[in-house]
């Protein structure tokens, strides 16, 4: 493969030295059979024979006019000849037996390259390969490799080794021979760029030049160039090769594009039609914003009930409502940008919240209004102190128990739901038939249209749900006749009224609030994490700096809503799911449904109804909600693996937190300060669990080994991987990955090392489990079985794998994203 | 450089091969010898003394590995590096060269360069 030109006389000379030293032959003339000879070479020493033989005319050993040596001697004539035909045969011998070595070389690389394409995992490690046996087969200064970006329409940089092709990342696709080679889907050596007629895009040094397309399904998808600064002599053969190097090196990256098209496809539920920094046209960017506004409708209901358990006029609630919107816009607008230390940077709708609403209920009948707006604010104050150890909670505030607050506060909803849904008064117990058909039929219209799937509609599913029970509500008489009246006296712009701000705190409540404001906080982690993923495609581990931000603007909207008069709010799961659902994360969106909810706060006929809604229309609309409530909880609580502990620590809270709804007097002579704890049932479970958790995780290891003998059953391996799961509370799908993964490692190590003793090491945290394989190996060579292992195993169990050696020791080491 | 080099295998095209790919070390004084079968092997290695034996392992009358064995076995020859070849993909074979003790395993198709460096490091090694 090497191209310079061979010096044949040099070659020939070798060729000459190995002929004289063969046996035969090199006995013949020492012992005289061609009388007393010399042999010399082109420059005139003696390689053979007797030195003192050299007399008379000698006779010129000569191959293509080359002179290669000369024999003396009386027998010269002869031997020379003799000497010449032997060699000329011995060089045709060698130069057949070099073309099949290069032949084998050629196999042998082309073998090897398909094994190692099949366990690169990406395409660049695709790309260093090519550049790796590009490099060494043809012995180049240069390899690149360019990939055609469709949409971009030019060519980017994957992998270089030596002097690039074009120093840029990426390049236009122009009239230069990497164009021509593009568009024709032929390869091409040009091994004089000076004297080609097409130029070389930009600062190039190359002087000699072959260029293979890559193709798949027939069309050049990228290129590879190989060149040199010198001048060189490529030839058909090195073309050769490099195409047939590309053409496997093509199939390969087609694969590692679909797997990596794949490993997109299920990690986020659409493609991005809008990303981040797009900007829709107007039209669809309103009925965007629509949507979004839409879905936080349905949790106005949480500053109405506020406001009505709070004992306000119709025309205060409303004014709580507004505030209410103009905190959700302000935090909307926070949450888009990243400014300092504010905001998530990510399409994040603020809503009202249920999770505030059982503190919230608590606050509006102990204290009234002004309580409710002042532990709002003081919430949002908490919520800054921990935006700053939002990781440290994780810890105290594993899923599980996150899991067990979400479900109680769904759980929560029933006792103030169900008698509005009844229409039963307070302290009366008969049902009011018309409020159960208002609810009824509201309750039903929304989930109806939920399940109905009919494209967009589902999602005004609330909208009309909402406006189906105000109009049975109208029919049947639960809203008096003066709610028209009321509706059409409002102005349809004008500012909010003004809300009564006597702000007032209560230690009693700060608990209760404290664990809404943390269960906020962690939903709201959840939700930025998958807003995260959503927009990021090689989505790693969550970007603390973004959550940080996102709940330090949800903190400032909470102290901005209590200091208006408003109500908590929170970033909106069901605002999330639909950006995540129709691909559309455009901050631009943001900013649009953010100034929607502020200006909807000044539309006093709109917040004036809001604040009308019926109370079986209330319940609705929660009881609707909770649904989501109770299985999103549910869902939190089994997603990780649960041991006996973890059993207890969840069940026994949940029966808890239910049996004191039940038996709501149960505790009614503790001593006050308790009451912070015992007064809500949510606080009860939420404390509970919290505390459970924190005691019986005492002692639990975050680390645990297995040594394990020859054949031993995969079984054991098995039932220590579940059972550390558990331990940790991992989740079910990792360790069900993992555990097959070591399996696999072990059982190639004892048929390699025979029964050598295998020490596995798990290490967990909330965001890896790590696995450690070490072992004493037998042989020291032949790693590559192993390294293949490990890429089969990488791409299998969808984990990080390393693999290290220490003397005859060896580790390796799997990563698992948790 | 000095040292000797045996080359086995049936298959003439193959010894060529690999006698051109080790073409550089018989000009730095290497001596290279062939054998054709098993048999011809033991004959060879016993007048020889070859430093490094390439053994196919498939080979008529006596295989690779029966040699290799046998090598390993006596006193006299088993400080010769033994380097098994055989056909891709025989992962039972690696393990039984693993057992009959030789120095290097290599599947065929074989990197040529590969070959001569492992050669080249080893006769190194030994003078």
């Amino acid at each position: 493969m090497d191209s310079s030109i061979p010096k044949a006389p040099e070659v020939a000379e070798k060729a000459l030295r190995r002929l004289l030293k063969r046996k035969g032959l090199a006995d013949l003339i020492t012992q005289g059979a061609f009388g007393r000879t010399a042999i010399t070479n082109g420059a005139g020493e003696v390689i053979a024979g007797d030195p003192t033989g050299r007399s008379g005319s000698p006779q010129t050993i000569s191959i293509d006019g080359t002179t290669i040596g000369q024999v003396w001697g009386e027998h010269a004539s002869h031997l020379g000849r003799l000497l010449t035909a032997l060699l000329d045969l011995s060089l045709e011998n060698r130069a057949l037996a070099t073309e099949s070595l290069d032949k084998y070389r050629e196999i042998s690389l082309l073998y090897n390259v398909s094994e190692k394409l099949l366990e690169a995992p990406d395409i660049k490690d695709i790309g260093a390969l090519i550049c790796n046996e590009a490099q060494r087969f043809l012995r180049s200064d240069s390899v690149s490799v360019l990939l055609l970006n469709d949409e971009t329409k030019s060519l980017e940089l994957v992998q270089s080794q030596g002097r690039p092709y074009h120093s840029r990342a990426s390049m236009e696709i122009g009239e230069d021979l990497v164009g021509a080679v593009l568009h024709s889907g032929k390869g091409e050596i040009v091994n004089d760029v000076d004297a080609d007629p097409r130029s070389i895009q930009g600062d190039s040094a190359l002087r000699s030049i072959i260029c293979v397309p890559l193709k798949s399904k027939n069309r050049a998808v990228g290129v590879v160039v190989v060149g040199s600064e010198s001048i060189r002599h490529f030839n058909a053969a090195d073309l050769q090769l490099l195409n047939a190097l590309a053409s496997q090196a093509a199939a390969a990256i087609e694969v590692a594009r679909l797997y990596g098209a794949l490993k997109r496809t299920s990690a986020t539920p659409a493609d991005l039609v809008y990303g981040l920094d797009d900007r829709p046209p107007l039209g669809t960017l309103a009925v965007l914003g629509v949507q979004h506004v839409f879905i936080a409708f349905i949790m106005l209901v949480v500053p109405v009930l506020i406001a009505v358990e709070a004992g306000l006029a119709p025309s205060q609630a409303a004014s709580v409502v507004s505030m209410s919107l103009i905190a959700m816009g302000i935090v909307t607008l926070l949450q888009v940008r990243r400014l300092g230390p504010i905001g998530a940077g990510y399409l994040a709708p603020q809503i009202t919240s249920v999770i505030y609403l059982p503190p919230l209920l608590m606050a509006a009948k102990l204290g009234g209004i002004g309580l409710v707006f002042g532990m709002t604010a003081l919430s949002g104050i908490a919520g800054l102190v921990l935006s700053q150890i939002i990781g440290r909670l994780r810890k105290l505030f594993p899923p599980e128990v996150c899991g067990v607050v979400v479900l109680m506060i769904g759980l929560s909803i029933i006792r103030v739901a169900l008698p509005r849904f009844f229409g039963i008064e307070e302290g009366g117990t008969a049902t009011d038939r018309e409020a159960l058909i208002v609810g009824l039929a509201s309750l039903t219209t929304m989930v109806a249209v939920t399940v109905v799937r009919t494209g967009h509609v589902r999602l005004y599913a609330t909208i009309i749900g909402l406006l189906v029970g105000y109009a049975a509500a109208v029919a049947l008489g639960v809203i008096d006749g003066a709610f028209f009246g009321q509706v059409r006296d409002l102005p349809w712009f004008g500012l909010p009224a003004a809300p009564v701000l006597d702000l007032s705190l209560s230690p009693v409540l700060i608990v209760p609030f404290l664990i809404a404001t943390v269960a906020s906080n962690v939903k709201i982690v959840g939700l930025i994490t998958s807003a995260q993923k959503t927009n990021d495609l090689n989505w790693k581990r969550p970007d603390m700096v973004s959550i940080r931000g996102g709940i330090i603007a949800d903190s400032i909207g909470n102290i901005s809503s209590g200091l208006l008069g408003g109500v908590g709010t929170s970033v909106g799961a069901g605002n999330i799911g639909l950006a995540a659902a129709t691909g559309a994360t455009s901050r631009t969106i943001g900013i649009v449904a953010g100034l929607m909810f502020i200006v909807l706060a000044f539309i006093p006929k709109l917040t004036g109804a809001i604040a009308l809604m019926p109370g079986p229309v209330m319940a609705a609309g929660l009881l609707y909600t909770s649904c989501f409530l109770v299985i999103s909880g549910l869902e939190l609580i089994v997603s990780r693996l649960l041991d006996s502990r973890r059993t207890f620590i969840v069940g026994l809270s949940i029966l808890s937190g239910v049996g004191l709804d039940l038996m709501p007097d149960a505790f009614a002579d503790a001593p006050a300060w308790a009451a912070a704890f015992l007064g809500s049932p949510l606080a009860f479970a939420t404390t509970l669990a919290v505390s459970l958790n924190f005691v019986l995780g005492l002692g639990v290891s975050k680390k645990a080994r297995l040594e394990l003998r020859h054949g031993t059953a995969p079984d054991e391996i098995f039932r220590f991987f579940e059972r550390w799961g558990g331990a940790w509370g991992a989740r079910p799908d990792v360790i069900r990955r993992a555990g097959p993964a070591a399996v696999e490692f072990c059982e190639e190590i004892w048929s390699r090392d025979g029964p050598a003793q295998i020490a596995i090491d798990l290490a967990f945290d909330e965001f890896r489990l790590s696995i450690e394989i070490g072992w004493i190996a037998e042989r020291t060579d032949e790693e590559a079985g192993l390294e293949r292992l490990v890429g089969h195993v990488q791409r299998r169990y969808d984990c990080r794998a390393r693999l290290s050696a220490d003397g005859s020791s060896r580790l390796a080491r799997l990563n698992f994203e948790h | 450089m000095a040292g000797k080099i045996l080359i086995c295998d049936d298959e003439a095209h193959i010894r060529r091969l690999i006698e051109q790919c080790l073409e550089e070390l018989e000009d730095d004084g290497v001596e290279i010898l062939t054998a054709a079968d098993g048999e011809e092997a033991i004959g060879r290695i016993e007048s020889h003394r070859p430093d490094i034996i390439i053994l196919d392992v498939m080979m008529p009358k006596i295989n690779g590995f029966d040699i290799c064995e046998k090598i390993k076995a006596d006193e006299r020859l088993r400080s010769a590096f033994v380097m098994l070849l055989t056909a891709k993909g025989q992962e039972y074979d690696r393990l039984r060269g693993e057992r009959v003790g030789a120095d290097r395993y290599m599947t065929k198709p074989f990197d040529p360069d590969d070959l001569l460096a492992v050669a080249r490091e080893v006769l190194a090694a030994r003078s």
